[in-house]
């Protein structure tokens, strides 16, 4: 069985951090989304892709390859406009001609969840059972049919929330063909599903044990905590005397973890990265290729995106920060308001009492500059000294 | 409903001088034109097929709209040779549109919600609201949720139940619009042969705006539901409070102070020691010399501000240049339009392309022409017509 | 000079032909073609319109072919004349944009051969070449034809039964662009952006073979890597939105485009080139070098030069550079060119390298060929210009001349200042231009009575009456002709009388006594004038005919908003007089033959 996977989308909610990679293309556990799903799927017996692309398409090409590495074959189909789920899965058209698995790039389920859905032989979408439907689809169900596919809604009939993920026949092509533009001008699947069930045909629905949907960029940090639990420990690169590891730690190639460094699991570190001495790394902390994070700085349940110092003196607690990022000497993010009331970012409310700032990429920080929670700051932003940061911050900013 | 007409054409003979150069829709609040917020709310609630009937410097909707995909919806452009009334700009749309269809003005500030519910009726219906003070307006009497009739501008009525110019549609009026030239007669025409028009009451938020003050008004209403996004440089010792919006490209210089609700637009140059308080907009390409402080105006496009202008209540259109130290201070005042006397509390209203010399003063309520050359050290009052000079 | 498209892959080939080729048409109108190949090639071509053609032509099935629109320079449009042309077998399939110096000779000694010619094109030569050498290999027959030809050239070639086609440039632009089992080439990038972002640029004397599934290169025989670009933009800015015509819509862009320049300036407040080294080398200083429209730009910029730095600058045409012009060492050259590829000034920037000059490209095409030659570029902020007549990316070129020079300028602090506030108001003003239209027009439906129209200004405005003339000309089809307020006296005075009217352009400078005195002596010999007058300015009120009024600026700014007048004057003048105003006949966007 082949597996189609979306990973055209820009994803505007994750922006800044979707301004340079396509959403499908975020690290969590330092590895893209999309790596975890075909990791899932391969070790669900699924053994040929089509990775379909578009928005910034060759980042996608350039990290998957042929898919050698992970021993799959991979092919790519190019949506060169984004016209919605429907119009990227009939990019695959031709390509498929038994039925198929479709999942969204942007999406994280398991093994087991895969190999169970695949295994069924008649179209059937999957849904999770969730508490907050705010932002999802919502799947209505009798028995073990789908009755009804809607979009977000104010007033949810149910709690199953469509997952993104999906076993088709190669018929789907032709309800595909015959789907409406939405109101918002795309091709939507759901609407695809809705034209099946409209005209009589069955859609079996399937509930997964295990979802995680990422629509903002603090909902990476979850995320990231969740897939790091499971981690184990291997150590590639170079520990110093002196350095005290507890629990999971993954350490990368060439890697150099200097004395005094404390960590506790889980860390993954990736390649090329100078840790520490004397720095204080904390459960739930994902670091990317090249980083440095240098002395008395502690680091606390983040994601630090490849190339990106944080040198010296800094905390950095419930973050994002992007790549070839530099955080000057005593530059500090907080994460947690006085009044202990939950973060909003610009008008929206996070729901979390516990949050850092959503940095982009190539940001650079002076000496003691302060960061605020809830703080979103834009790509090629430069922060000078001592200035306090608050708020959301366009791309392209000079804060002196 | 899928399609919606917008009538775009009209001058706007009342808001002098601030359409005597642009058509009334392209009045600008919070750095977007009204007919921007129109399309917006259309767009959220999946209405993205637009046809855009326009007419007086039409070329200024289609520079600032293009085709639509900015705002991500398909325009179509009408022209209407002669703004001769909406059910007349409305029949010049008749090959453009779909089986039913919305129409509405493209100057008013209709937010999303406001037309939700009446976006999925079914036609003929009309979207009425409840206002203060309805002998502005068209008066509709209501009989069991539908139309019964429409009086425009009543000398007195009890009714305060008004048109608000929305209608959801379908072809069929095109077979009553001649010889009528304006849409409620239309209506009313429909309604005395039979046809049935539903009434929708909406509470959100629907505003017209008439007086040249009413742009502050918007303004207002506009600013607070803005997100804040600092862009551009902002130098040190700069104190941004509240909501803020600083456009890319712009320089906030040194010890400048900015209470928001505030909107800056792009390529702005400001400050150092500049003060601007709620709520205030301003435009693209401005330049804003130290020691001014504006509160609650509305600033266009490559404004130029000298040092040491104090500016309240008050709405400069773009291009103009102040040398410095003008004052234009608010209080309540009588402004006279039309023959008609109106108690506002304002500042100053400066048609475009205006340039002040040092140290002019103008009176609360003075309505300044486009174009006017004012010499230093000069005050004024009243209304100053287009190109007048005062030495 | 022509646009060529090529297919290959897994769709049929004959519509992406047809939607690229429109997307082409800018470069040449009066004929096209293509040929589809499956076992056999077919042909279909005519002196037509794309559009036209799309209707006429009958299916073609195939999955590999080649199209070809054209712009007549050796044969007059013809269906023969189209392009693509066919050796005597019928098996080899050829488009070619360029010109063949040599062809005379090639094509007597190929008849001479006996081979037979249909065309009196200059491009029917390279198939009948390339048959003559072919001998089972395609490459080596391709590699042997081009060693024979001098001129310049990109060219597709397409054999019968061969699943692949093969490609070469040398002095003509050609990209290639990277599809999904599938690849497209093509002169320019919108052309194929409707498929494909990735695409491929050949360098010149490259031979590339493309097959459904790859692009190999060869560079003297050698294979060589191309790397893969990503293309940013859209095409969706490529619309009329309500404009009748993509020039009226350009021409009102304007305000916009010098916000984005100003604004761009905002963020960029370090002097962007290195002028310090002209400075100091005073002979040979400063070159300013251009073609058609942005010449007038290198024009008004010697004065700006002059005015604000005060070093010596010269301004010359690239095409006559190329005969007769010195290249000196030390020298700072600033070419402008909009699209990046006239094939002149790219001729002039390779000799100007060659010499050892610093070389400075204003350009509105990222990625274009005169950036990747240029030592800098300064990018101008106009989007894509699709009218033929040049309008919002003169005025950007102005932009970026005004930002330039204000950068380096010897002036004093307090003129500087002035100065950069007058620019700041350049939008409005020019917006004020565009809402006098009504009246411009007026204006314009009196000259369209007329068969001979002079343009004069003097100083800084000398290169607007020419820009004037030239956009009248381009696309109203009047004659009209640009002058030197000062110059009329030698000569045109000749031809002045009551069916010639001119237009003058009145400055508020120090030439603002000698406009009024030559008006006076214009009025003398009968002719009617149309007066460009700075608001306030009643000088020449009782004098003229007519007078348009523009809003009052700085002089040095005064070629903005006085060429914004007269490229209405002109748009005007040419809808009156029905010319098919985005089209003109006989000419094309941008010139990449010599």
């Amino acid at each position: 069985m082949k597996a189609i996977m979306l990973a055209a989308g820009e994803g505007n909610r994750m922006r800044p951090l979707t301004y340079t990679r396509p959403k499908a293309m975020l690290p969590v556990a330092n590895r893209p989304i999309l790596e975890h799903l075909l990791i899932a799927a391969s070790r669900a017996g699924i053994s040929e892709f089509i990775i379909v692309t578009g928005y910034h398409d060759e980042q996608v090409r350039d990290y998957f390859g042929g898919g050698e590495k992970w021993g799959v074959s991979i092919e790519y189909a190019t949506q060169r406009r984004q016209l919605g789920t429907a119009d990227a899965i009939r990019m695959a058209w031709g390509l498929v001609d038994d039925s198929f698995l479709v999942m969204n790039g942007d999406v994280i389920v398991n093994q087991a969840d895969i190999s169970r859905l695949a295994s069924r032989d008649a179209t059937t979408m999957s849904v999770f059972r969730v508490k907050d439907t705010r932002d999802l689809g919502v799947v209505e169900v009798s028995a073990d049919r789908v009755v009804r596919v809607h979009e977000k809604t104010a007033r949810p009939p149910s709690s199953l929330a469509n997952a993104g993920v999906y076993l088709f026949t190669p018929e789907i092509f032709d309800i595909i063909a015959r789907t409406p533009k939405s109101p918002r001008g795309e091709y939507e699947i759901t609407d695809s599903l809705q034209l099946m069930l409209d005209s009589g045909q069955a859609v079996a629905y399937y509930e997964l044990g295990y979802w995680l949907d990422l629509s903002y960029p603090w909902d990476l940090l979850p995320a990231n905590e969740a897939l790091l639990a499971v981690i184990e420990s291997e150590n590639s690169g170079e520990i110093e005397d002196n350095v005290v590891v507890k629990g999971p730690v993954r350490i990368g190639q060439n890697t150099v973890v200097r004395s005094g460094s404390y960590l506790v699991g889980p860390v993954v570190i990736g390649a090329d990265c100078e840790i520490g001495p004397n720095c204080y790394l904390r459960p739930g902390t994902a670091i990317g290729n090249g980083c440095h994070i240098g002395s008395a700085v502690e680091v606390k349940n983040s994601i630090i995106m490849s190339g990106s110092k944080i040198p010296h003196h800094n905390y950095v607690g419930d973050s994002v920060i992007g790549a070839d990022c530099n955080l000057g000497a005593g530059t500090k993010i907080a994460n947690l308001r006085l009044d202990k009331k939950d973060i909003m970012v610009g008008n929206i409310n996070t729901r979390l009492r516990k949050l850092g700032a959503v940095i982009g990429d190539h940001v650079e920080t002076g000496i003691n500059v302060s960061i605020n929670v809830g703080s979103m700051i834009g790509n090629n932003t430069h922060i000078g000294p001592g200035v306090v940061v608050s708020g959301i911050i366009a791309p392209e900013s000079r804060l002196l | 409903m899928k399609q919606a007409v917008i009538l775009a054409a009209g001058e706007g003979q009342r808001l002098r001088p601030f359409t005597a150069t642009k058509p009334k829709v392209m009045l600008t609040i919070a750095d977007k034109p009204i007919l921007g917020y129109v399309i917006e709310s259309l767009a959220k609630n999946g209405i993205r097929k637009i046809v855009l009937v326009v007419g007086y410097r039409k070329e200024q909707v289609f520079d600032y709209f293009g085709s639509g995909e900015q705002l991500g919806v398909e325009i179509t452009y009408i022209t209407q040779e002669r703004q001769l009334g909406t059910a007349h700009a409305l029949a010049q749309a008749k090959s453009a549109v779909e089986a039913e269809f919305l129409a509405l003005p493209g100057d008013n500030l209709i937010e999303a919600a406001t037309i939700a519910r009446f976006a999925n009726l079914k036609p003929n219906a009309v979207l009425v609201k409840r206002v203060d003070n309805p002998i502005r307006y068209g008066v509709v009497n209501i009989e069991k949720g539908t139309v019964k009739g429409i009086v425009e501008k009543p000398r007195e009525t009890s009714n305060n139940v008004i048109n608000t110019g929305i209608y959801a549609l379908t072809r069929e009026i095109f077979d009553f619009i001649e010889p009528e030239l304006d849409i409620p007669d239309v209506l009313n025409k429909m309604l005395a042969q039979g046809r049935i028009i539903r009434a929708s009451e909406t509470d959100g938020t629907w505003l017209d705006i008439v007086y040249p003050w009413d742009i502050l008004n918007l303004n207002d209403r506009v600013l607070r539901q803005i997100t804040a996004s600092l862009g551009g440089t902002i130098e040190a010792g700069v104190a941004v409070k509240g909501t803020v919006v600083v456009g890319k490209d712009t320089v906030i210089r040194s010890n400048s102070y900015i209470a928001g609700p505030v909107v800056i637009g792009s390529g702005c140059d400001i400050g150092p020691n500049v003060c601007i308080q709620s709520a205030t907009s301003i435009g693209d390409n401005v330049v804003i010399a130290p020691f001014t402080q504006i509160k609650n105006s509305v600033i266009g496009d490559d404004v130029n501000l000298g040092p040491g202008c104090v500016i309240q209540d008050s709405v400069i259109d773009k291009g103009v240049v102040i040398q410095g130290n003008f004052t234009a201070f608010s209080s309540q005042t009588e402004v006279k339009v039309d023959d008609e006397y109106h108690q506002v509390t304002v500042g100053a209203m400066l048609g475009e392309g205006c340039r002040l010399s040092h140290g002019v003063v103008a009176h609360p309520g003075a309505i300044i022409g486009n174009y006017c050359q004012i010499q230093a050290m000069k005050q004024i009052s009243g209304r100053l017509p287009d190109r007048s000079l005062v030495i | 000079m022509c646009g060529i498209v090529g297919y290959i892959g897994d769709k049929q080939a004959q519509p992406v032909l047809l939607d690229c080729l429109s997307l082409l048409e800018y470069r040449g109108y009066d004929s096209c073609g293509i040929a589809v190949s499956s076992r056999s090639i077919e042909v279909y071509k005519d002196a037509i319109r794309v559009a036209a053609l799309k209707k006429a032509a009958p299916k073609l099935s195939g999955k590999i072919g080649i199209g070809h629109t054209r712009w007549a320079t050796h044969g007059a449009p013809s269906q023969l004349n189209a392009h693509p042309h066919l050796d005597c077998t019928g098996r080899i399939a050829v488009v070619h944009n360029g010109i063949i110096n040599n062809y005379q000779q090639l094509r007597e000694q190929l008849i001479g051969e006996g081979h037979s010619f249909t065309s009196e094109t200059d491009t029917e030569v390279i198939p009948h070449l390339i048959e003559k050498h072919y001998q089972g290999d395609i490459i080596k027959a391709v590699e042997a034809a081009l060693a024979e030809i001098d001129g310049s050239y990109a060219i597709i070639v397409m054999v019968a039964g061969e699943p692949r086609l093969v490609a070469a440039r040398k002095d003509s632009p050609m990209v290639i662009g990277i599809g999904d089992r599938e690849k497209f080439i093509a002169s320019d990038v919108p052309a194929i952006l409707n498929f494909t972002n990735r695409v491929i640029y050949l360098e010149d004397g490259d031979i590339g073979v493309i097959t459904a599934d790859s692009v190999k290169v060869k560079q003297h025989q050698a294979e060589v890597t191309r790397t893969e670009n990503k293309i940013s933009w859209t095409i969706e800015d490529a619309q009329k939105s309500g404009y009748e015509h993509f020039m009226l819509k350009e021409i009102h862009e304007q305000p916009r485009v010098i916000r984005d320049t100003l604004a761009g300036w905002m963020s960029a407040p370090e002097p962007i080139l290195d002028l310090e080294a002209v400075r100091d080398n005073g002979a040979e200083a400063m070159l300013m070098l251009a073609c058609g429209t942005s010449y007038h730009a290198a024009l008004v910029g010697k004065y700006i030069v002059q005015e604000l730095l005060k070093i010596p600058v010269r301004a010359e045409l690239a095409s006559e550079f190329n005969y007769y012009g010195q290249a000196l060492a030390g020298t700072m050259a600033i070419v402008l060119t909009q699209s990046g590829e006239t094939a002149d000034t790219l001729r002039a920037m390779k000799r100007l390298k060659e010499a050892g000059c610093r070389v400075v490209a204003i350009t509105n095409v990222v990625g274009s060929t005169a950036s990747r030659i240029a030592d800098q570029t300064i990018y101008t902020r106009a989007g894509p210009e699709i009218s033929v007549a040049a309008t919002k990316s003169f005025i950007a070129q102005l932009m970026a001349l005004y930002w330039i020079m204000l950068s380096y300028a010897k002036i004093d602090a307090s003129r500087l200042s002035s100065l950069t506030a007058e620019l700041r108001q350049l939008p409005s003003k020019v917006q004020e231009v565009l809402d006098n239209q009504d009246r411009i027009a007026e204006c314009a439906k009196y000259l369209a009575g007329f068969k001979d129209v002079f343009f004069m200004g003097r100083g800084i405005n000398y290169p607007v009456a020419l820009e004037g003339a030239l956009k009248l000309k381009e696309i109203s089809y009047l004659h009209a002709e640009g002058y030197a307020a000062g110059e009329l006296k030698h000569g045109p005075f000749a031809l002045l009388g009551s069916k010639t009217p001119v237009v003058a352009i009145v400055a508020q400078d120090n030439t603002h006594e000698p406009i009024v005195t030559s008006i006076k002596e214009i009025k003398a010999r009968h002719s009617p004038v149309l007066a460009v007058v700075p608001e306030g300015d009643d000088s020449v009120e009782e004098l003229a005919d007519s007078v348009i009024v523009v809003p009052q600026v700085e002089p040095l700014f005064s070629p903005v908003v006085n060429t914004v007048a007269l490229q209405l004057l002109a748009y005007y003048t040419a809808l009156q007089r029905g010319c098919p105003i985005d089209f003109p006949r006989n000419l094309a966007k941008s010139v990449t033959v010599e």
